[in-house]
């Protein structure tokens, strides 16, 4: 609730700033984007540094407002069906891409089409696949203009295979946004790969891009809403190593920066405020539910219960981050007018090291061990990473004895361990892709290429398909509650806690949104006095 | 044998030898376990295969490896699969002359200094000045390279750089933290870069200094009456710096392509980051192209320095005027 | 010399030495062994004798340090960046673990793995370079064309290819330092092999008549002996850097062993706070370096034959 508060209020501040500057020196923004944007294409790219800045030079449809809603893009409005199955845009008049060429219905239907063709190989194709017959385009098995969207005169429409409440939201990712066919294929396979080998429809264009250096956006005059953008230019330097921002940030050479745990202290020093906000992520213990040991859902409940949630986050953290006794995180809606987490909060105590040992012994009954064999978890390679598994690693094993080796690696060898199911225990997180919980509990089902552990319930992928099914929000409600506690019952993965972030900025700066789905953070709206 | 057939047989062997580079390099790389389209989020099967197909990664192994040579031989080193739509070859054009630029930077600060600490210190061979350059040139090679990043950057580009600021009641940043945008720029990260270099060319000189100053040949320059100086430059100096030069080559081409810990800390746009990135995020066109960049360079590297020694070498230069 | 010929001198004053053949034949003073005279060079070098102080101190504390102070693996979460006091005489680090202890097991796992790689890299570049250079030929030349294809393919590529392929530890460690350490040890030993085949002393042993072990023995092992011991105490200060590096990027030791690299490298993730963190692991491995290199230099000198007086 008190991020709802501190969110409100910068963007108030916004709204009485941003009328003030007329007329006065440019106004320029530095900010930290940490690393080069690996993909610029909006309709391939994956990552959370291109879409932050793709959402700022390139608009589709609708974009993300500042209170969790929508807000018009470049579609003035939009009608649903009474059956929620074809979606009507109007596209806005004289919306221009930025070589001066107007911004079509064509554009949109060619832009699908180019995600869902299997040439261009998008990862992030499968998003579009409530859309009718995109999937099969994708696979190949039907021609691309077979796609459910058409082109109208300035109306753009799209059927979709079945109601989906959260079609905006796809509608708003990179993917599904429009491109210029004529200036894409004239690039070729280099579209995107410098500023002027991109097109620019959103309320920045890209004007300098030194590659793994900075890259500087400039407002762009025929925004339509240019009237309401403050800043002139936006500087994303990249900066990866974080002490060199932070110092860069105190030398006000930076407005923005994310803070860690282990920094918050020297930023309350500095006077500085550090908001905090929940970037939507949990992390978890993965257990391969294949591994002859831990096939046993009281050996995987033992270890789950014997970590120290709260000393985690307080004392290795040292953030606002949340103990997690349960998968979805907070502030994700209910989908029936309520917060999920504040239905059902948790369905185990923290750090209960009595039930811990009591599982570990009926479970090594139930082996017929009488020693339980040294695990092995594999972990992230980063500074703080090792520390949270070397945290849980020594938690685990004063509590029940229980030893566990723990092997860092690079973030891709980590994944391709998981993917081949290479391993026993894994610490990793998951990061919402929508603002339902069906976004945490759907992929541990039987089989999901995101389900690691080989967790295989009839019984859960039956309730996922009910809720996937069901129209009533209240009754889905109940059955994706059942769903999650059958997942913490059988406990195939062991929730360690929901992450919050904190980071700060100078005092001229007001106006920045954070979010834990969508572009983050959203500079629309951010002023600098 | 004339310098120009020399050299033509340098060059072919040079080139049967990045072959063998790139070849050892392809089907290593492609032993890694690895697929360089793994995410955080699974991707359905068919859109693997769109990707696999894309970037010819579904043909077998050996028929990639003729396709990587065919496109090798018209100078096409193909797409990053980390950064989709740039070209190896642009990645390399674009971070190559910052890291060359540092590199030749920290060179010259860390090879001039260290030839002029090793020939004070053998000069006085065991005296203050000895201890003293030696200490200077121990502790550079004493040091990881993050540690002297980190410690420096704090200590010049923040406090230092404050006190100036207070003192002169102005916001100059006199020595900035990080990036690369001017001359200011490149103080911290070349003296952080150029102080390893320094202390082993100080090192390596000091020693050969001293063997030269107990030939004979130098007891013969000293009877023959000629000045300190002149036996300084023309025997000592001359003589010792050859087994100095031969290590430039390499050294050259490891600085001048790039390091991952000085780049990372400032904040430099340089290759070095490409090597150690490009390995972790299985990214096979970049490893290849880089692997190829680097070998090529330090065979280039190590011809110049050859061509250099014949030159300095006074030995040589004697033989060419007797023939 | 020459010019004391003008000297007058009293036949009495000297003495007719009787012919000894078993004694002319000697080439060497008998009454001092190679070792025994190296030795007695390096006594004489203060700072080399200091370094080597420091060094046996560095391998007591390696090895017995584990074992008084063992407990580098215990959380204390209620204590993390405590500052150095009576309890924990290095401060604790993120997670309230002894610094005293890890900076002791560190010093164990880096000179572990610094020793390894070295005597491996020593070893492989012996037994390579040797059997080159004393081959020579044809077989020479094939052998060196592929230390330089080798010596060509940039270090950091293989290293941290055989770290990704590999499960993470130190035998993974110490394999794929060995692997990328080893050519620069067999180029110094094939060149020393070679030049000293081709020395004038050697030659001059085998017209006297010496035979392929006194070449060996005499002349062979001791020549090159003092560089190749020169480079190994050179190459353990160097892998120590390569692992500190290899930590740096996240490639290190498992968790949650320590290393010195590994610690530095927390430490300098905490700069500049908890500077404790920073220095005491940094200065462990500076003063390391320093005794190491300072050492090989005097060893350098001690053991170098033409330095004999």
């Amino acid at each position: 609730m008190a991020k709802k508060v501190a969110l409100f209020a910068v963007v108030l501040m916004a709204l009485l700033a941003s009328c003030s500057n007329v007329g006065g020196p440019a106004v320029n923004l530095n900010i930290n984007l940490g690393n080069e944007p690996p993909n610029l294409d909006q309709h391939t790219t994956t990552d959370t540094i291109s879409i932050q800045l793709l959402s700022l030079v390139v608009e589709g449809l609708v974009r993300y407002d500042d209170k969790g809603g929508y807000m018009p893009g470049m579609a003035e409005k939009w009608e649903v069906s009474p059956d929620g199955t074809v979606y009507t845009f109007t596209l806005r008049k004289g919306a221009q891409w930025s070589n001066g060429e107007p911004v079509k219905a064509e554009d949109f239907v060619y832009g699908l089409r180019r995600a869902l063709d299997p040439v261009t190989a998008s990862e992030y194709a499968y998003i579009l696949y409530p859309i009718k017959n995109a999937q099969a385009v994708n696979e190949g098995t039907l021609p691309v203009d077979q796609v459910g969207v058409a082109a109208d005169g300035n109306k753009v429409i799209y059927t979709l295979e079945r109601p989906t409440p959260y079609i905006l939201s796809i509608l708003n990712f990179p993917t599904a946004m429009p491109g210029n066919q004529a200036f894409i294929e004239a690039q070729g396979a280099e579209y995107a790969s410098e500023a002027d080998k991109h097109l620019y429809n959103g309320p920045y264009t890209i004007k300098e891009w030194l590659h793994s250096d900075k890259i500087v956006l400039a407002k762009n005059p025929k925004y339509w809403n240019a009237k309401n953008i403050a800043l002139d230019t936006i500087t994303g330097y990249m900066i990866a190593d974080s002490n060199t921002s932070i110092t860069m940030f105190f030398n006000k050479e930076l407005d923005l920066v994310g803070v860690p745990g282990t920094r918050l202290q020297d930023f309350t020093d500095k006077g500085y405020a550090t908001p905090t906000y929940s970037d939507g992520a949990v992390f978890y213990l993965e257990f391969n539910t294949l591994d002859p040991v831990l096939a046993n859902a009281k050996i995987r409940k033992a270890i789950s219960f014997a970590v120290d949630r709260a000393g985690f986050t307080r004392n290795v953290l040292m953030d606002q981050s949340q103990p997690a006794m349960s998968i979805v995180a907070p502030y994700i809606s209910s989908g029936a007018g309520s917060i999920f987490r504040d239905v059902v909060p948790q369905y185990f105590n923290d750090h209960d090291v009595a039930a811990a040992k009591a599982m570990l012994a009926e479970g090594m009954e139930e082996l017929g061990l009488t020693e339980l064999p040294s695990f092995s978890m594999i972990s992230d390679d980063g500074d703080r990473a090792k520390s949270m598994a070397a945290a849980i690693q020594d938690m685990v094993r004063t509590a029940l004895g229980v030893e566990f080796t723990v092997d860092p690696m690079p973030f891709k060898a980590r994944l391709q361990k998981m993917t081949d199911k290479d391993f026993q225990i894994v610490f990793a997180g998951w990061g919402p892709d929508y603002n339902d919980p069906m976004t945490f509990l759907d992929m541990w089902t039987t089989g999901n290429g995101n389900n690691h552990t080989s967790y295989a319930s009839p019984a859960f992928d039956d309730l996922i398909l009910k809720a996937t099914n069901e129209t009533d929000l209240a009754a889905r409600l109940e059955i994706l509650k059942a769903a999650e506690k059958m997942l913490m019952d059988d406990m195939p993965i062991a929730p360690v806690y929901f992450r919050m972030r904190n980071w700060a900025f100078q005092e001229n700066i007001s106006g920045v949104v954070r979010r834990n789905v969508g572009p983050d953070p959203d500079l629309y709206w951010t002023v600098k006095k | 044998m004339s310098l120009f057939s020399y050299i033509m047989r340098r060059v072919l062997i040079s080139l049967l030898t990045v072959f063998v580079v790139v070849s050892i390099t392809f089907f290593l790389m492609n032993l890694m376990p690895g697929d360089p389209f793994i995410g955080n989020k699974a991707v359905p099967k068919a859109i693997k295969d769109n990707l696999y197909a894309k970037y010819g990664l579904d043909k077998p192994l050996f028929e990639r490896y003729l396709m990587y040579l065919g496109n090798l031989a018209k100078g096409d080193l193909g797409m990053s699969m980390t950064y989709k739509n740039q070209k190896v070859i642009n990645v390399i054009k674009q971070a190559f002359p910052v890291s060359a630029d540092l590199g030749i930077r920290s060179l010259i600060f860390g090879v001039i200094g260290g030839l002029l600490l090793g020939v004070i210190a053998a000069l006085h061979h065991n005296g203050p000045w000895d201890t003293t350059a030696t200490l200077l040139a121990i502790i550079g090679v004493s040091i990881p390279g993050f540690l002297i990043g980190t410690l420096v950057q704090y200590i010049f580009g923040f406090l230092f750089s404050n006190v100036i600021k207070d003192v002169f009641n102005t916001t100059y940043q006199l020595i900035p933290i990080a990036r690369w945008e001017g001359f200011r720029y490149t103080l911290l990260p070349s003296f952080a870069l150029g102080f390893s270099s320094l202390a082993l060319t100080s090192r390596m000189m000091r020693t050969s200094m001293l063997d030269v100053l107990h030939q004979d040949y130098i007891k013969t320059a000293k009877s023959k009456g000629l000045t300190p100086l002149q036996v300084t430059w023309r025997h000592t100096i001359r003589n010792a710096i050859l087994p100095v030069i031969t290590v430039l080559g390499p050294m050259t081409a490891a600085i001048m392509t790039g390091t991952f810990v000085i780049e990372k800390i400032f904040a430099i746009p340089g290759l070095g980051k490409f090597f150690v990135q490009s390995v972790q995020m299985y990214d096979y066109t970049m490893i290849l192209g880089l692997t190829l960049f680097f070998s090529t360079f330090l065979i280039f590297m190590n011809l110049v320095v050859d061509i250099a020694y014949g030159f300095i070498d006074p030995r040589i230069r004697l033989a060419k005027g007797k023939a | 010399m020459i010019m004391e010929a003008n000297l007058k001198l009293a036949a009495d004053a000297f003495e007719r030495v009787p012919k000894d053949i078993a004694q002319s034949q000697a080439l060497v003073r008998p009454s001092l062994t190679y070792w025994k005279d190296a030795w007695r060079r390096l006594k004489k070098n203060k700072v080399a004798m200091v370094c080597l102080v420091f060094i046996g101190l560095i391998a007591v504390i390696a090895i017995a340090g584990p074992i008084a102070f063992p407990n580098y693996r215990a959380n204390n979460l209620e204590k993390t960046f405590a500052e150095p006091d009576s309890v924990n005489w290095f401060g604790t680090d993120d997670l309230g673990r002894d610094q005293f202890a890890r900076v002791l097991r560190g010093g164990r796992v880096s000179l572990f793995i610094g020793v390894t790689v070295s005597l491996i890299s020593l070893t492989i570049g012996i037994i390579y370079g040797g059997l080159s250079g004393y081959l020579g030929g044809w077989v020479d030349d094939l052998m060196m064309r592929i230390v330089d294809i080798l010596i060509t393919i940039p270090d950091m590529v293989i290293l941290i290819l055989l770290l990704v392929v590999l499960d993470p530890g130190i035998g993974t460690l110490i394999l794929a330092m060995s692997v990328t350490g080893w050519t620069g040890m067999a180029r110094l030993v094939r060149g020393q092999v070679l030049q000293i085949k081709e020395a004038d002393f050697v030659l001059v042993s085998k017209v006297l008549g010496a035979g392929t072990f006194r070449i060996i023995t005499r002349h062979l092992v001791p020549n090159a002996i003092g560089i190749i011991i020169v480079r190994l105490m050179m190459s353990i200060p160097g892998v120590i850097f390569s692992e500190a590096f290899l930590s740096y990027i996240g490639l290190g030791v498992r968790v949650p062993e320590a290393s010195w690299g590994n610690l530095a490298e927390a430490g300098a993730q905490q700069f500049p706070n908890h500077l404790y963190m920073f220095f005491i692991p940094a200065a462990f491995i500076m003063f390391t370096m320093l005794a190491f290199n300072l050492f090989g230099d005097g060893l350098r000198d001690a053991l170098d034959p033409k330095m004999r007086k």
